[in-house]
């Protein structure tokens, strides 16, 4: 029923922990080879070491993507070492939420940096290697697949800059999915709500201040998530799973 | 991670085509016993007799979701023959589709009986059960059209759908957290269903075939495979919104 990603090559930013590593490590265990992009290099030779030794193919490549020249070195490497780009997964995120007086006009900044200008660099680079491997792989598919966030529909209090740049990747990606409709290069996001990675952490009181809103919730783990970009990419090519909005059971 | 749907029960409504009859179909071959619900019970007996000679478990109803007292008649049945109730697929629906000057007033109350009120009795036959069993899980079939409004013709299609939608995202606020309950809201483009033998006006009709021919529909199977993924998720993960298109459709 679905296909299986052999000789196919996956760019997964965001690749050092969380969503980003689950979905590299889910598209390996499918068959893709993988290229990892993050800050971190420690991080993502040890989960290429874990790919490898699991029987996959993986490149670590450390990069920072909210440099528009990095982001195209970062899909030039995957292109010329792993042989091509069918999937990009967009997973790198930051999420600095807090009261807006207060807030470092920094802390804006660097999330619309990664969140927004990342994605757009990272993407802005595939996009000719996408339409070629549509056109010209056997699978006559590309995939990109954003991850975006529950705020990326819904705006909420001392959530401001965040939730714009999810709204950004949201418009982005049905723009873009209307764009290459015709061209096989299917674009999708993914909405997640609470899911247990590195995001509460990167400021303190996040968490605090999303179960005053939710209470406590059982959050996601980023294989449950990994599993959503697994089915999209998976299915056959027909098939264009636009958008997937998931969340904990028992966050309202 | 995946998990097991095997020996879960599924009532699911407009059950005897598209993507109702898909997903029963998808569903018993993944263990789980299937309540076939709609109008047409020959249709029924025939996609029961599918089931049972793939190994699969089958009860077949003929229900009107329209009519409450058919509704709880059918949800007694399933209850009496099974005893619980994992999933609900409100899935009955129709689109007939027309402008508004045309005033066909009879179809616009057949699809806000259907499509809207369908759901309604539906889940409130169903929701007593799974609030006792504090877990359960309702599939709502919105569409593309209850995300946005096509153009002319289907202002009272998409109304309908965008109260499915939204329907949905209500009852998911409140069922989730406090009864364990999962609501998932499908949102599907073009699929070859009977949907479009549902036009009575002419160039509508005709309308509806020249896009078909321009772009290849989705099978019902493709959106049973939705369903399922839905619901092999763990029990603390909700798929909340799913929408899915032919590639080519815009």
């Amino acid at each position: 029923m679905f296909e299986k990603l052999d000789r196919t090559v996956a760019l997964v930013t965001g690749a050092s922990s969380g969503i980003g590593r689950a979905s590299a490590l889910r598209l390996a265990k499918a068959g893709a080879s993988v290229g990892l992009v993050a800050r971190r290099a420690g991080r993502l030779e040890a989960l290429a070491t874990e790919i490898r030794e699991a029987g996959g193919a993986a490149l670590a490549i450390a990069a920072d993507i909210t440099s528009a020249q990095e982001a195209a070195g970062v899909v030039a490497r995957t292109v010329s070492e792993l042989g091509g780009l069918d999937t990009l997964v967009n997973a790198a995120g930051l999420m600095l939420n807090g009261p807006s007086i207060e807030s470092p006009l920094d802390e804006w900044d660097r999330m619309v940096a990664i969140n927004l200008c990342g994605l757009m660099y990272v993407t802005k680079a595939a996009l000719p290697h996408l339409v070629e491997a549509a056109a010209g792989s056997p699978r006559r598919v590309a995939d990109v697949v954003n991850i975006s966030s529950v705020a990326g529909r819904f705006a909420a209090s001392q959530v401001a800059i965040y939730s714009a740049t999810k709204f950004a990747v949201t418009a982005a990606t049905e723009a873009w999915r209307q764009e290459f409709a015709k061209r096989s290069v299917r674009f999708s996001v993914i909405e997640p709500g609470a899911t247990a990675t590195e995001l509460f952490e990167q400021k303190a009181g996040q968490w605090e201040g999303f179960t005053s809103m939710f209470g406590e919730v059982e959050q996601m783990h980023p294989e449950d998530i990994a599993e959503a970009v697994a089915f999209i990419v998976t299915n056959p090519r027909r098939v264009a799973i636009n958008e997937i909005v998931v969340r904990p059971t028992d966050q309202a | 991670m995946i998990m097991s749907i095997d020996g879960k029960v599924a009532l699911i409504t407009g059950a005897s085509s598209g993507i109702g009859a898909a997903t029963a179909l998808k569903l018993a071959a993944a263990g789980v016993k299937v309540t076939i619900a709609a109008r047409r019970a020959d249709r029924l007996e025939a996609l029961k007799t599918e089931i049972v000679e793939k190994g699969g478990e089958a009860l077949a109803l003929e229900m009107d979701v329209t009519d409450m007292a058919s509704v709880e008649h059918g949800v007694k049945r399933l209850i009496e023959t099974y005893g619980s109730i994992d999933i609900l697929f409100n899935n009955a629906g129709i689109m007939p589709v027309s402008e508004i000057d045309q005033f066909k007033t009879g179809e616009w109350n057949a699809m806000v009986d259907i499509n809207i009120k369908g759901v309604l009795n539906t889940t409130a036959a169903v929701l007593p059960q799974m609030i006792e069993q504090h877990s359960g899980h309702v599939f709502n079939t919105s569409s593309i059209a209850g995300r946005k409004v096509f153009g002319p013709g289907f202002a009272v299609y998409s109304a309908t759908k965008f109260a499915v939608t939204a329907f949905s995202e209500g009852l998911r606020m409140e069922v989730g957290r406090k009864h364990n309950i999962r609501v998932t809201c499908i949102q599907p483009g073009g699929v070859t269903t009977e949907l479009p033998e549902q036009t009575t006006d002419p160039d509508k009709r005709r309308q509806l075939d020249a896009y078909r021919s321009q772009v290849r529909f989705l099978d019902s199977s493709d959106i049973a495979d939705a369903v399922v993924f839905a619901a092999q998720a763990p029990a603390h993960v909700n798929v909340a919104e799913l929408f899915i298109l032919p590639i080519e459709q815009a």
